[in-house]
């Protein structure tokens, strides 16, 4: 087992590097950074005395080398929008990006886990036709407009949750609801299926044979041998959205990472861009490791393979 | 600077006395002001009928809190809370009125001076002197830092700030510079506390504001709001409300949304489809005022050898339905533009408008030898512009209507206005410039063959010469006579395809009183308050 995660941090290190780089140069060959804060009325002499003080006149491995080192000393560079540290700014809003993700999680999963199982258990009824149709239109809908509806009928008509911003409990429920629904979509309709497929497998058949209760049958021998596919997608969404919900972010004005980047990359704040990209990039790499842990703890036959 | 003492000395009348000339326009100048008693911009503020707090919500983070760094004026507006210039402009007419500064005159073509204000202290208790207009001036101009103020007042003036006692110092340029009142009243040319910039004199400052407004600086949190409290020991007279919030809401419908809950008292940057949603709500009401942003469709004419013949660029202005698109994308929230300088400054003229007749576009064209034979990429920015790709779509239409191909090119704004100041987009591209320092001279000079910048047309012959003469003629009426020469001339040139002006729309709720844009778009929130 400690081999196994030695290996896999070792994995996830390198993948954080590279993407560290890919981003650096990726970046760089989008577009001058001191063209775009200078005014399009600056002389060719400003220009360059701001890419100099930007240290953007430095042949380029010179740069990557400077921001590798940099990375290791926890250093990210300062905001070349905010004249501040990128990683007080990330500080400030990852918190709030996570307190919403972890708000939309959870929710989906009160929602989408039950939703699937019923809609497994009773194939074909009505209640599975509606859930079906249901995480369609969930995953469907454009996120946007679902945020703005949300705000018109509870912020404006009903005025019994706040229309913006993050604050108390209240100002979370809205954005939750929003950035859950896509989540509880994919999440009843992945359920839904896993669950067929474990429903008809033998040792469910056994395990009502031997007299189990129906729950558990489909909590300890259903659920458990479903569970795989489920965490995965769960680990996937997790880490999406821990990337910055950009959409929701913004209908809401909530604080958090996504609208930190989005505006970084309008104004080529090259640092912001790096220092958020090489965060979520360790927390995808972090949450894919630990759904890779939780295999080895739901089934025995990982185990013994890894 | 040898470019501009070359121009000096090219428009200097042979044989007259331009000292003479200047010393009379100079007078006008010092006289009128050394007349006017010198009010401040507000009415004292009555805390009983009217609430405690304004909230205003904007869509992004301002750039900056440098008293020097930002580019927009909405963030001159955040930061115009807490900071000012030597001379400020009144909110409706625009004309220059003292500030920090008391006065000033005219000593000699290159000698300005300006008497300062006494007893005012920043918000970190440093006082206001001599020393500070020193200091502030240096950083704008001659550190290595990418202020605005170098566009508006470019170094090559050769500018300096010489004390001659605490509370007087005057303003020495190599070029002569009729503009210096004109320039030391733009916001880019804040004043900025030497205590609290110690650190800064070369970088910029990222966490606080410091300066001797009738805000003081209390919070700012990214991504949230910026927050001030009126400043207690103001010189002048107090703000009209106690607390200012400035919330950050980057999407418009949530804004209004906002406004229509109750929660913000007003929103900026009212998209034109949303208007109707503020006008039809007994709560709310509508701020529409005329801006001061030219928009036009610059023409190449230096690359693009079709647009170096006249009657192409005056075929392309009768070709396009101004008043269509006006009524119909921007539900008739603007005015037409004639000249390249807007309606509201000083010395703008309006002459006879290019109206739509396709069918004299189409006989130019041919008169030209183009006859559908023409072909032009037009260039628009996608992000900065409010409907300014649904009004370039409209334009190119207009274009094919008349026997022009015309291909539609779109780039992301950063990449757009950098190849647009460098001169890299033909055959047209759509800009709209906001006048810096409220005077034709900011947007003739782009004509001229020095011009650094947006070289699209240069001017030669007469238009020419009184385009230099103009920026270094200080007699007022002088100036009018040489700005109505230049623009007509223009305007007659048809050097682009001249659009429009658009208003700036603000939601606000009933109740608020004393909110005021200025024609430059500059906000004037230490009026506002919210009538209890």
């Amino acid at each position: 087992m400690i081999g196994f995660v030695g290996r896999r941090l070792f994995q996830g290190l390198v993948t954080v590097l590279g993407v560290a780089v890919f981003v650096f140069v990726l970046l760089h060959l989008s577009g001058d950074p001191a063209l775009v804060m200078s005014s399009p009325d600056a002389t060719p002499a400003q220009i360059e005395q701001l890419r100099t003080s930007m240290g953007l006149d430095q042949p380029l491995y010179l740069q990557l080398a400077i921001y590798l080192k940099s990375i290791f000393l926890g250093d990210l560079h300062q905001s070349l929008r905010f004249n501040r540290p990128v990683v007080d700014l990330i500080a400030e809003r990852l918190p709030n990006t996570i307190e919403l993700t972890v708000a939309a999680m959870v929710l989906a999963v009160v929602v989408a886990i039950p939703a699937g199982v019923i809609a497994a258990i009773r194939r074909n009824s009505l209640f599975d036709r509606i859930m079906v149709a249901g995480a369609m239109a969930g995953q469907a809908i454009p996120i946007f407009w679902l945020g703005l509806v949300l705000i018109l009928i509870f912020g404006v008509k009903l005025k019994i949750l706040p229309v913006y911003g993050q604050g108390g409990l209240d100002h979370l429920i809205l954005p939750a609801i929003t950035l859950a629904t896509i989540v509880i979509g994919r999440l009843t309709r992945m359920v839904r299926s896993s669950m067929l497929e474990v429903l008809n497998q033998d040792f469910v058949r056994t395990a009502r044979a031997k007299g189990l209760s129906e729950t558990r049958v489909l909590v300890l021998h259903g659920l458990r041998n479903a569970s795989m596919p489920i965490i995965t997608l769960l680990g996937l969404q997790l880490a999406q959205l821990l990337g910055g919900a950009v959409v929701t972010e913004s209908v809401f004005a909530w604080p958090g990472v996504g609208s930190l980047v989005v505006e970084a990359v309008f104004n080529r704040d090259f640092p912001v861009v790096q220092g958020v990209t090489l965060v979520v990039s360790t927390i995808f790499v972090v949450v894919n490791m630990l759904v890779d842990i939780s295999y080895v703890a739901l089934d025995p036959r990982v185990r013994l393979e890894s | 600077m040898k470019d501009r003492n070359q121009e000096q000395s090219m428009v200097a009348p042979a044989g007259t006395s331009r000292r003479a000339a200047l010393r009379s326009g100079l007078a006008l100048i010092g006289g009128s002001l050394a007349n006017a008693k010198f009010a401040a911009f507000a009415q004292p503020a009555k805390t009983a009928d009217r609430q405690d707090s304004l909230t205003i919500a904007m869509p992004g983070n301002p750039e900056t809190l440098d008293p020097h760094q930002f580019r927009s004026v909405l963030t001159a507006s955040v930061l115009g809370c807490c900071l000012e210039t030597l001379l400020g402009r009144d909110p409706d007419t625009m004309e220059i009125r003292p500030l920090l500064a008391t006065s000033y005159r005219n000593i000699d073509t290159h000698t300005w001076e300006f008497k300062l204000r006494k007893g005012v202290k920043f918000h970190d208790g440093t006082d206001f002197n001599a020393d500070v207009v020193k200091f502030s001036i240096e950083r704008i101009i001659n550190s290595p830092l990418n202020t605005l103020g170098k566009t508006v007042w470019p170094p090559s003036f050769g500018q300096r700030v010489e004390i001659i006692d605490p509370y007087t110092v005057h303003i020495v340029t190599d070029t002569p510079d009729p503009l210096v009142p004109n320039r030391l009243a733009a916001e880019s040319l804040n004043m900025a506390s030497p205590k609290a910039l110690a650190n800064y004199k070369d970088k910029f400052v990222g966490d606080s504001i410091i300066g001797t407004g009738p805000y003081k600086f209390v919070e700012y949190d990214v991504g949230r709001h910026v927050i001030f409290e009126a400043n207690p020991d103001y010189w002048g007279d107090k703000p009209a409300t106690r607390k200012l919030i400035w919330e950050i809401i980057p999407d418009p419908a949530t804004r209004v949304a906002a406004l229509q809950r109750g929660t913000i008292d007003v929103v900026t940057n009212l998209p034109f489809p949303m208007l109707d949603s503020i006008e039809q709500s007994p709560n709310l009401q509508l701020y529409s005022r005329l801006g001061s942003s030219i928009h036009a469709i610059l023409l190449n004419t230096l690359q693009t050898p079709a647009l170096k013949d006249k009657r192409v660029r005056q075929a392309l202005n009768y070709a396009v339905d101004r008043k269509a698109i006006l009524k119909n994308l921007y539900r008739d929230h603007g005015q037409l533009l004639n000249t390249p300088v807007a309606k509201q400054v000083e010395y703008s003229i309006d002459p006879a408008p290019y109206t739509y007749q396709p069918d004299k576009a189409r006989a130019l064209l041919a008169e030209a030898g183009f006859k559908d034979k023409l072909e032009l990429t037009l260039w628009q920015s996608t992000g900065r512009y409010e409907l300014g790709v649904e009004a370039v779509q409209a334009i190119a239409g207009y274009f094919e209507d008349v026997g022009v191909t015309t291909n539609l090119q779109l780039l992301e704004w950063g990449e757009f206005n950098a190849k647009a100041g460098r001169s890299q987009l033909k055959d047209g591209l759509y800009y709209a410039f906001v006048n810096g320092i409220w005077d034709p001279d900011y947007v003739l000079q782009r004509f001229l063959p020095t011009y650094p910048t947006f070289r699209y047309y240069h001017a030669s012959g007469d238009l020419k010469d009184n385009l230099e003469k103009y920026s270094q003629t200080f007699p007022k009426d002088e100036r009018a006579k040489l700005a109505a020469v230049c623009q007509q001339e223009l305007h007659d040139e048809a050097v682009w395809v001249f659009l429009y002006q658009l208003d700036e729309n603000f939601g606000l709720k009933k109740k608020v009183k004393g909110f005021k844009m200025r024609p430059d778009h500059l906000i004037i929130a230490r009026d506002a308050y919210i009538e209890v």
